[in-house]
């Protein structure tokens, strides 16, 4: 008999496809995964308490700062906390354009979910192709806010400056482009029978254990529930638009996949719907320059971000600075499956794991 | 068009007439032609590579919509240049758990067996340094050489990565050895020999690529294979196994690495242009012009395979070779083998 | 068939290998910047009020600036006016809160330095030709920031005058219990330093006051039984 060992190898914090600073101290027999241990905490920054030393308007930007994929989304749930706590209603004209820079946000952060999938199991070109129509999304955040990817764009109460008039042609150029972009990523990864073949009935998740879990978002949906915020629980002005939610089967890395590709195709809609009812008028509501809540007051407000349920918890202690911040991050909870998930699987289904599970570490660390 | 043609010829006599005149006996002189033969390869193989190392990284670039180097010089063209000066300058570092013999020699032995491998390569009409009798069986036991100096690197290196590395490196190219010579018998079938020559003359009429197409679908997945090259570059991995055998290789001793896979590269390709598309045959140019241009085609595919396709799963890898493959070219023989009894 | 998709996956790439690039070559194109490009923050001090939003609004303590008033008029002029780049996140919280828009962003973005002090902005006007009111100018220079630390000061001198004079009423408002005041400044008692310290984190922070008082009292009641 050959005597036979584990052996134990860090992926990560410094590994290629990482997504960050992800360390999964894993445990392999050959190329076989026994077991594997996610440790976390190399890109903390601290948010949290950062926010406890910020006014509530100066803890805007730094929002954008968790998830920088979707930069939009993070900064958006943020606001709307602060505006639940304040009882202040956003104008039509802002609830519209915030819901357009989100749902772009979310094709952003969505496309390059599908690149940096493509890269991490080997198909470079595919990320190249995501980044170059992800640019797109990129240069209509620097026409609204001057930055392309930490805007600092919501304000409490509204957004920061109306849209500018070159946006509109733009953002209609792209919706009309995104079919062919979404068939170059079909025709170059969905379709190939290699890409199908490693992430097929790899990293499966049952719904029962998702939803164990508190994995939220397209991971969950991807396990076949429909379960999304946008829908059960509407915030902003979601309950206008008609989107559906797409739902996967198996909760495999495939159906998390597709989840991402379908729900570019839906956030597109909502845009349309968003740009043809864009009704005039006031930006930004009237909010005291110096925002101070009632002592003891809290709030719980959560969207769906492009990773899941994005939550914000957020106390007050009657000063201008919140008593205490929290963030419901996604991908924190989401990476919670990643040992479930990967266990009995191969090394190679370890790295497709991470990136259909798609953490973004500045969200989970924080 | 003549003495262009048999210009390389017409020199190597040259030299030795000359050498003879100096007073040396025939063996000598054969021996001191053989010794400027080699650093010749090496010279070409070196400043092929260059161009190569180049032409992917324009390649790539041009298919993902950028660029690729255009700095230095015309079209980026000193790019490789300035890239291996920088590795040559870079300090040599050598981890310290390292099994230092075997951790030095492996490049060595890499890039040695590499070089080997373009003995018997005709570059042109009667231009092989050695015409083997058995000259593809020579290409193939030489180049499944290469296994071992990359479960060397992997092995010396003392790394967990390099090691696994080293593990998919030993088991895929000797899966993928099978097909690869199988895949080479029914060429041989029909030519009815072992050497390079008699196989490019057997092509006079067409090219074995129109008479064995299957096999050369096989032998050019499995030369994929064979290569390290995506989609099966499993040895190296980058995103998963960060940088497979070479995870501990920096500076020139990662560099010989990097060489030897382009020469491998090149002579893999240069063998499938002599057994399928007729070797150095070809009208109007010389012939030492025309297995370079065919074989530089062949590798223009190879980079157009790696930049568009995902890597492949080690276990859907092993199991392609196993259980398509062989079964695959095995079929091919007894076809090629059927066709030729009964067209005798 | 399989391999179907393979194959069209490569049509794609052949399809783009023929392309022309689609990638800016920075240096010799230019980017083209929209108008709200943040790139460098840039005062114009003509503008300037000295009101001090910015700096109060700065999330990250970027900028700061020293004042004096004139001796005429009382008028505010700004002495010095530093913007720390380095810092910046580019929020436009500044830009927004500028009540007169002298402060903006410029399209400049190509400012990489090989210190850190070289990225820094200060505005250093010549004031010789002002006259400044003398008196108020030590007091004023240091800018909003400096004044607040004034106001602790004062705060902080008064409560350690109010302990002295009537240690039940000032310490009793942290602790709630007059008997327990009175016990504390007798532990307190001639102490300078104890004295200042307790008045020091009265004045900055109630709570903590109360937490490290309660923590005093126990180690005095430890320390008579023990």
């Amino acid at each position: 008999m050959i005597e036979s060992d584990f052996i134990t190898i860090n992926v990560g914090p410094q590994h290629p496809s990482t997504h960050g600073g992800l360390h999964a101290e894993t445990v392999l027999d050959g190329e076989h995964i026994v077991d594997v241990k996610v440790h976390l905490g190399y890109v903390h920054r601290s948010v949290e308490k950062i926010a406890e030393s910020r006014t509530y308007t100066q803890f805007i930007p730094y929002n954008s700062r968790l998830d920088y994929l979707a930069t939009h989304l993070p900064a958006m749930g943020y606001c709307q906390a602060v505006e639940k706590l304040l009882g202040v209603t956003v104008p039509e004209r802002a609830e519209y354009i915030r819901v357009i820079m989100a749902e772009l946000s979310r094709i952003a952060s969505h496309m390059l979910f599908i690149g940096s999938l493509a890269i991490d199991i080997g198909a470079t070109t595919g990320l190249i192709y995501c980044f170059r129509d992800r640019e797109r999304i990129m240069d209509m955040f620097e026409m609204t806010s001057g930055q392309r990817l930490i805007a600092s764009y919501m304000r409490i109460g509204g957004i920061a400056e109306d849209l500018p008039e070159e946006f509109y042609p733009a953002v209609k150029s792209f919706l009309d482009d995104l079919p062919y972009m979404l068939d170059e990523y079909n025709n170059l990864l969905t379709g190939n029978e290699i890409l199908q073949a490693r992430l097929k009935n790899t990293g499966i998740l049952p719904a029962d254990k998702a939803i164990a879990y508190g994995v939220s978002g397209p991971n969950l949906r991807a396990s076949g529930i429909a379960y999304d915020i946008r829908k059960a629980e509407p915030y902003s002005i979601y309950e206008r638009f008609d989107f559906d939610v797409p739902i996967g089967s198996k909760g495999d890395n495939w159906d998390r996949f597709l989840m991402r590709i379908r729900e570019i195709e839906e956030s597109a809609k909502i845009i349309r719907q968003a740009l043809q009812d864009l009704p005039e008028g006031e930006i930004r509501a009237k909010v005291p320059r110096i925002i101070k809540p009632e002592k003891g007051a809290e709030v719980y407000h959560r969207i769906e971000s492009s990773k899941g349920e994005l939550g914000f918890y957020i106390v007050s202690d009657g000063s201008e600075k919140p008593y205490r911040l929290h963030v419901r991050a996604p991908s924190f909870i989401n990476l919670g499956v990643l040992p479930l998930i990967s266990r009995g699987g191969k090394l190679q289904d370890l790295i497709a794991n991470i990136a259909t599970l798609d953490p973004v570490l500045g969200e989970a660390d924080r | 068009m003549r003495g262009a043609e048999t210009f390389f010829i017409d020199l190597a006599r040259l030299i030795v007439t000359w050498l003879e005149k100096q007073g040396m006996s025939p063996l000598v002189a054969d021996i001191v032609l053989l010794v400027i033969q080699f650093i010749c390869i090496a010279a070409i193989v070196t400043v092929n590579i260059i161009i190569l190392i180049w032409l992917e990284r324009k390649i790539s670039g041009f298919i993902q919509q950028r660029l690729g180097p255009n700095r230095l010089g015309p079209w980026g063209i000193f790019q490789t240049i300035a890239d291996a000066i920088k590795l040559l300058t870079k300090e040599d570092i050598i981890p310290s758990q390292t099994d230092k013999i075997i951790f030095r020699t492996a490049p060595i032995v890499f890039i040695v067996i590499s070089l080997m491998l373009y003995v018997v390569i005709p570059f042109g009409d009667g231009m092989a340094i050695v015409d083997l009798n058995m000259g593809v069986l020579y290409f193939i036991s030489v180049g499944s050489l290469g296994t071992i100096a990359l479960l060397m690197a992997g092995w010396g290196s003392n790394n967990k990565w390099s090691l696994l590395g080293a593990m998919r490196a030993v088991a895929q190219m000797i899966s993928y050895e099978i097909p690869l010579a199988f895949s080479l018998l029914g060429v041989i079938m029909i030519a009815g020999s072992l050497k390079m020559s008699d196989i490019i003359a057997a092509q006079n009429n067409v090219w074995f690529v129109f008479l064995q197409p299957v096999a050369f679908i096989t032998y050019f997945i499995a030369a994929t294979a064979e290569l390290n090259r995506g989609p099966f570059d499993m040895p190296e991995a980058e995103q998963e196994l960060t940088a497979g055998a070479y995870t501990e290789y920096s500076g020139m001793r990662w560099a010989l690495f990097f060489l030897a896979e382009y020469t491998n590269l090149f002579a893999v390709s240069a063998m499938a242009a002599v057994m399928f598309f007729g070797g150095w045959q070809g009208p109007w140019l010389p012939s030492w012009l025309w297995l370079p241009i065919k074989a530089y085609i062949i590798m223009l595919v190879f980079f157009w395979l790696k930049w568009t396709l995902p890597r492949i799963r080690m276990d859907h890898l092993m199991s392609f070779s196993w259980k398509v493959l062989i079964p695959v070219t095995l079929v091919n023989l007894v076809v090629t083998g059927c066709v030729l009894q009964f067209f005798k | 068939m399989w391999g179907s998709g393979i194959l069209k996956g490569l049509a794609i790439t052949l399809k783009h290998l023929f392309e022309w690039d689609i990638t800016e070559q920075y240096p010799e194109e230019r980017p083209n910047l929209y108008p709200r490009f943040r790139g460098r923050l840039i005062l114009n001090p003509e503008k300037c009020i000295v009101c001090g939003m910015c700096v109060k609004t700065c999330p990250n303590n970027v900028l700061s600036f020293t004042q004096a008033r004139l001796k005429e008029g009382k008028k505010k002029v700004l002495t010095s006016y530093t913007i720390d780049h380095q810092y910046c996140m580019f929020c436009n919280l500044c830009v927004e809160a500028c009540p007169t828009g002298g402060l903006y962003f410029s399209h400049d973005f190509e400012w990489a330095a090989f210190n850190r002090e070289d990225i820094k902005f200060v505005y250093e006007p010549d004031l010789s030709h002002l006259e400044l009111a003398s008196d108020d100018a030590e007091a004023g220079e240091k800018g909003i920031r400096a004044s607040k630390e004034d106001k602790n000061e004062k705060l902080i001198n008064a409560t350690i005058i109010a302990i002295r004079k009537n240690p039940a009423k000032a310490l009793g408002k942290i602790l709630n219990d007059e008997s327990e005041a009175l016990k504390l400044a007798e532990m307190i008692g001639e102490d300078e330093n104890k004295l200042r310290k307790m008045a020091e984190l009265i004045v900055i922070d109630k709570e903590k006051a109360a937490k490290v008082a309660r923590a005093f009292l126990v180690k005095g009641q430890k320390k008579e039984e023990g």
